[in-house]
């Protein structure tokens, strides 16, 4: 291969590892930066250990700003250089649960209650969801519960109140409402009901 | 120094079948082809690309969701069918290089307007098939053309980088933030992944009895990943078999659309050093 083509492609290995950087990401750039720091830090885990962490402060702060210059064009493309796939699973056990009138349609993971579940599941409502049952403030609660109210509207025309419910239990316990969401006609306004 | 750099630069020259490229080629814009058409299936098109104002279900949008400038209110549409069409080109291996620039930039605009649908999966493809841009990828199984000539291999070793950087974060991301995944005896995070009702398929009840089954899976899921330097020696290709049996694990368990249909459309790369020795 000519240099300057084998140049330009190890340019973009070193790029890519520069903002790509495993594990890196996850050290604040502040670690054992200060001398009573790394003191503290080898009174309580040994010299080895201070050694090895400040190397990898000192690497994570001397890879952040690189990072942010060198992946400039990621936005563009969209293509943001972070892979923090599936870490943890929440210990509480959470559900979605849609009723209309009082009467539940909708569960997530229920085989009795299915109404729109494949809307529910695909891929990309799936986290909107998710987001919803867990922060009871979610940001994107509205646009998911105005859509979930027209929905039910159209598939239920008698239909006077419909319910947005996050289910929490922990494992094998009775699930408790935890916060909700409703809307009644004639408005139809969604309010939060927390 | 200048030896390291001479090997280095002939790994970079070396030349391989074009036929596991052109797989690439083919399965990375089929999974979204097929993702896109699965929302137009389930009419959810006019509640996803559609700003919050508009009517539709997210209320962020990332600033550079710019198509409107261009295009007003047929924006997202546009966005849409330009992303449709470029894939689909790139599928067939007509227009590649074009239809992967405009394909690329179009998808992600469609990810601008919609960030919460719009997840690792979306990036890693476009990644790929902005490496592939710079490959001779649309050398076999193409509209254009079928060559059996050899081809450079570089493109196919950097997207087995990109593999290795990928599972490697993973991986590190789940120790660091998770101890757990390597306990005997904590819950293990496997199980709360694949128990969670919003994300997984699995009964959260029944399975919970038996914490062992998914305390070995975290132990191989974690092996796995941090063995994923292998995919650039020659185990690449047997560890590439536990990756594609984990993939299939997460199709089966989790509902998480085309991850692992866009992770395993990447395999061909990860398989070629054995289709390679065969036609040796």
């Amino acid at each position: 291969m000519k240099t300057p083509k084998a140049i330009i492609i190890t340019a973009v290995y070193l790029v890519l590892l520069i903002v790509a950087a495993p594990g890196l990401s996850f050290l604040k750039p502040g670690l054992l930066r200060t001398d009573k720091a790394k003191a503290t830090y080898r009174a309580e885990h040994g010299v080895l250990a201070t050694t090895l962490v400040s190397a990898a402060g000192n690497l994570r702060r001397t890879q952040k700003p690189l990072a942010k210059a060198l992946g400039g064009f990621q936005p563009i493309f969209r293509v943001r250089q972070s892979w923090h796939l599936y870490r943890d699973g929440p210990s509480t056990i959470r559900r979605m649960e849609i009723r209309v009138d009082g009467v539940p349609v909708y569960r997530t993971m229920d085989d009795h209650l299915r109404w729109a579940e494949p809307i529910f599941r695909n891929r990309r409502i799936r986290p909107m969801a998710e987001t919803l049952v867990k922060k009871p403030r979610a940001k994107n609660r509205a646009g998911l519960g105005r859509y979930i109210v027209a929905r039910a509207r159209a598939d239920f025309p008698a239909a006077q109140v419909v319910e947005i419910r996050s289910l929490w239990s922990k494992r094998g316990g009775e699930p408790k409402t935890h916060h909700r969401m409703v809307a009644s006609a004639p408005e139809w306004t969604l309010e939060d009901d927390q | 120094m200048k030896p390291v750099w001479d090997q280095w630069s002939g790994y970079l020259g070396e030349e391989m079948d074009p036929t596991p490229l052109a797989l690439v080629r083919i399965g990375l814009p089929l999974v979204v082809i097929a993702d896109l058409c699965r929302l137009i299936q389930l009419d959810l098109m006019g509640h996803v690309f559609v700003p919050y104002a508009g009517g539709g279900l997210s209320k962020i949008q990332d600033p550079h969701w710019i198509l409107p400038h261009i295009f007003g209110d047929a924006a997202a549409m546009t966005a849409l069918g330009l992303t449709l069409l470029c894939m689909s080109l790139v599928t067939v291996g007509r227009w590649m290089r074009p239809a992967i620039i405009v394909g690329v930039l179009a998808y992600a605009q469609l990810g601008h307007l919609f960030p919460p649908g719009d997840r690792a999966i979306d990036r890693i493809i476009r990644c790929g098939l902005l490496i592939l841009l710079f490959s001779k990828a649309d050398d076999a199984l193409s509209w254009k053309r079928t060559r059996t000539h050899p081809i450079p291999a570089w493109p196919a070793h950097l997207i087995r980088y990109l593999l290795v950087l990928v599972y490697l974060s993973a991986g590190l991301s789940k120790l660091i933030q998770q101890p757990g995944w390597l306990s005997l005896t904590a819950d293990p995070p496997l199980m709360r992944i694949l128990i969670d009702p919003m994300a997984g398929e699995l009964d959260p009840v029944f399975w919970a009895q038996f914490p062992w089954l998914f305390r070995i899976g975290g132990f191989l899921t974690i092996a796995f990943e941090l063995a994923s330097p292998l995919f650039l020696t020659r185990h690449g290709p047997k560890l590439a078999v536990v990756g594609v049996l984990m993939h299939v694990g997460i199709l089966l368990t989790m509902t998480l659309g085309m991850f692992s249909w866009g992770m395993i459309a990447f395999y061909p790369l990860l398989f070629a050093p054995w289709a390679a020795r065969k036609s040796c």
